[in-house]
């Protein structure tokens, strides 16, 4: 991206969907804010990488839901759950680049739950998958492929 | 290399340290960890088995005050994370804090001025990550 090879920025998507807040029905210490604070699943940490990555927001929203609003705590007392367990966000950059978001603890399978964050250009396409720390690159093209390089 | 390895305690070996951290530094040549701390003993001794850590103990406030320790990791959950970092900061020690940094906003901004204005710092500070990441 700084060496401008994809061009500019024209949007991005985030996904980080997990299964944590389905594995069981006790709170775990990200879900109790006597532990955690006020945490919203990894929203603070990724959006850190966004930050470095393509610079802070101009403007956005975000919606969070709590599917499963009732949970046991280490006492087996019933408890609210008040962390968010799903939050969309929808957004522009400063650099004008559209961003969507998708948070998610509470992914029922286990096929689908990925941290990824892919950007689109004008000259071509990156993704980053958090979990392989692989980085695909392709560029703009009709015959244009996805590389793939693995950070260490 | 340095002249000498750099000796790390660990305030924390929960499940992203033993993923990620302690195996990482384990393959560092010029760094040791020397001591791990967690909340009951098994657990600190558990963790302490499992890296080849020398010493292992329940108190993070001994481990902190340390001069023999140059860098402490914090892999508590966030509750603690002001309290070792800053206790650790104001000892001398480098820190390297796991994500997420602080209970909330005021706490972060609190260990990150601390880090700063540490008086004759030649350089102590406060990382938190996700470096890998970034």
């Amino acid at each position: 991206m700084a060496s401008e090879r994809m061009g500019s920025v024209v949007s991005v998507s985030l996904t980080a969907a997990g299964t944590a807040d389905r594995e069981s029905d006790v709170l775990t210490w990200r879900e109790d804010i006597r532990f955690s604070g006020r945490q919203a699943l990894a929203l603070g940490i990724l959006a850190e990488v966004m930050n470095a990555w393509l610079g802070p927001y101009e403007v956005l929203s975000a919606f969070t839901a709590v599917p499963f609003p009732r949970k046991k705590d280490e006492r087996c007392r019933e408890r609210p759950v008040r962390v968010p367990q799903v939050v969309t966000v929808a957004g522009r950059l400063e650099s004008g680049a559209l961003v969507t978001e998708h948070h998610s603890g509470v992914v029922a399978d286990k096929e689908s739950p990925a941290t990824e964050l892919t950007v689109w250009g004008t000259n071509g396409t990156l993704r980053y998958d958090f979990e392989r720390r692989e980085l695909a690159w392709a560029p703009g093209g009709a015959a244009s492929r996805f590389s793939r390089s693995r950070r260490t | 290399m340095a002249d000498r390895k750099i000796r790390i305690g660990f305030v924390g070996a929960g499940g992203i340290a033993r993923r990620r951290h302690l195996p990482a530094l384990a393959e560092m040549a010029d760094v040791d960890v020397v001591s791990v701390v967690n909340r009951t003993a098994e657990s600190s001794r558990a963790a302490a088995r499992e890296f080849d850590i020398p010493e292992c103990g329940t108190d993070w406030e001994s481990l902190v005050r340390r001069q023999d320790i140059d860098a402490v990791f914090v892999g508590t959950w966030p509750y603690l994370h002001r309290d070792v970092s800053v206790a650790a900061l104001q000892s001398g020690k480098h820190v390297f804090c796991q994500a997420r940094m602080a209970m909330d906003l005021a706490e972060a901004k609190e260990m990150a001025r601390i880090s700063r204005d540490q008086p004759g710092s030649r350089g102590h500070g406060l990382a938190a990550s996700p470096p890998d990441a970034l």
